[in-house]
């Protein structure tokens, strides 16, 4: 796994987070985790407005782990946001979501997500998860850089 | 589901409704085969809506496995639609009518429910192929709607055939088009999982590869169930587009070496 990659977690769960990162750690994974906690605040980051306008605090992520439910914009419509702008229409974005229902799974592939994956806390099982999710965002880091 | 070697053996549910994808015709004739040749062993009966040129391909590889064709023909366990006469009676202003097909294959099925002792009846379809290698998607897409509510009301499951290299490159949709089918998709070949992970881990390292393997496991997919190698597909389509032409060509040459 190469370093030098950014993460951008969006989740409103301070608990989801703190796991999050526990199982990168325990993966081994050493990627920049940034997070932003609603979906108002997702946009606001991608876009790099406000404080998020320092790109050296605030890196354009390689990658972006984004729940469903979320306050002030879904992720639904985080993603539909996203999809809309030039810049972001290539940018991986990976559903991490408690629901597995299909509707969910349907609409967010429709929307343009490249991955839907479901929350467990069987740890062992995160971890792996975690861990493929790191090397996936070394890969996507490596490629562009090339 | 298929078997070691690549037939179609294992029990499947009624209800159920899978689609296999076919390079060539020699692997729809095998995998096509194993699905008829299990229901007759159990003492079920076959509607099969088929081409010409599959029909005689068909026949071959049954009675290569010892099956009687004949003989099923002529006790109506073995029933045998020509899939361009079937849609042109299923068809009315170019899309399939549920009140024409269901005209077609309910007697057609109850006749063949009635030939066997025991046992189920099994469907195989090309029609939708047909309707899609015309570029016919929405027409394609009906007439899977309308197998799905026959089929319910039958208990029959049914497995339709789709002419699509999983691994090549000329139809790199393929996966995803037929996920509306909202089928099961059975293993394109036995070998496939196997090629297209080793494909993967030649082109981006076996250590990356194993690190991921996880993450493409745990990816839930819209529609249908995938088999493990369709699925690594799906996912770096969606995911690592541009390291799928390099990967499906290692594949590829991993699965020609096996032959």
């Amino acid at each position: 796994m190469t370093n030098g990659f950014t993460i951008l977690l969006v989740e409103d769960d301070a608990g989801d987070r703190e796991l999050f990162r526990h199982a990168l750690g325990r993966a081994g994974g050493r990627a920049q985790v940034c997070e932003a906690h609603d979906g108002e605040q997702a946009c606001e980051y991608l876009a790099g407005r406000g404080r998020f306008a320092d790109r050296v605090r605030f890196p354009m992520p390689d990658l972006v782990l984004l729940d469903l439910q979320l306050p002030r914009r879904s992720g639904f419509e985080v993603l539909q946001w996203a999809r809309s702008q030039p810049h972001l229409k290539q940018l991986p974005i990976l559903v991490l979501t408690s629901s597995s229902e299909s509707k969910d799974i349907d609409r967010a592939y429709s929307l343009g997500a490249n991955s839907y994956l479901v929350k467990t806390i069987d740890m062992d099982a995160l971890s792996q998860m975690v861990k493929g999710i790191a090397e996936y965002a070394a890969l996507v880091a490596r490629d562009r850089s090339r | 589901m298929m078997g070691a070697d690549g037939r179609m053996d294992a029990p499947i549910d009624r209800n159920d409704h899978q689609v296999c994808f076919y390079p060539s015709d020699h692997a729809l004739a095998e995998t096509v085969a194993g699905f008829f040749a299990s229901g007759f062993e159990a003492g079920g009966a076959v509607v099969a809506v088929v081409t010409p040129a599959h029909r005689a391909l068909l026949a071959e590889s049954l009675a290569a496995r010892g099956v009687d064709v004949g003989a099923l023909r002529a006790s109506g366990r073995l029933v045998e639609l020509d899939c361009d006469e079937t849609l042109d009676r299923l068809l009315f202003g170019g899309a399939p009518t549920w009140r024409l097909f269901e005209e077609v294959f309910s007697e057609t099925l109850a006749r063949a429910e009635r030939a066997c002792a025991r046992g189920a009846v099994r469907a195989f379809g090309e029609m939708v192929d047909v309707l899609w290698q015309r570029g016919d998607l929405a027409a394609a897409l009906e007439l899977e709607r309308l197998w799905h509510r026959l089929l319910r009301g039958h208990g029959v499951p049914l497995l339709c055939a789709y002419r699509a290299d999983v691994v090549g490159e000329r139809r790199p949709d393929s996966l995803e088009r037929l996920l509306a089918a909202r089928a099961h998709v059975v293993p394109s070949a036995a070998n496939l999982a196997d090629a297209v992970e080793r494909a993967l881990a030649d082109v981006i390292g076996p250590g990356e590869a194993e690190n991921l393997a996880p993450l493409i496991a745990a990816n839930q997919i819209p529609g249908p169930r995938l088999a493990r190698g369709e699925a690594v597909i799906f996912w770096l389509r969606r995911n690592l587009p541009h390291r799928v032409p390099a990967v499906m060509a290692r594949a590829r040459a991993i699965l020609l070496s096996a032959l």
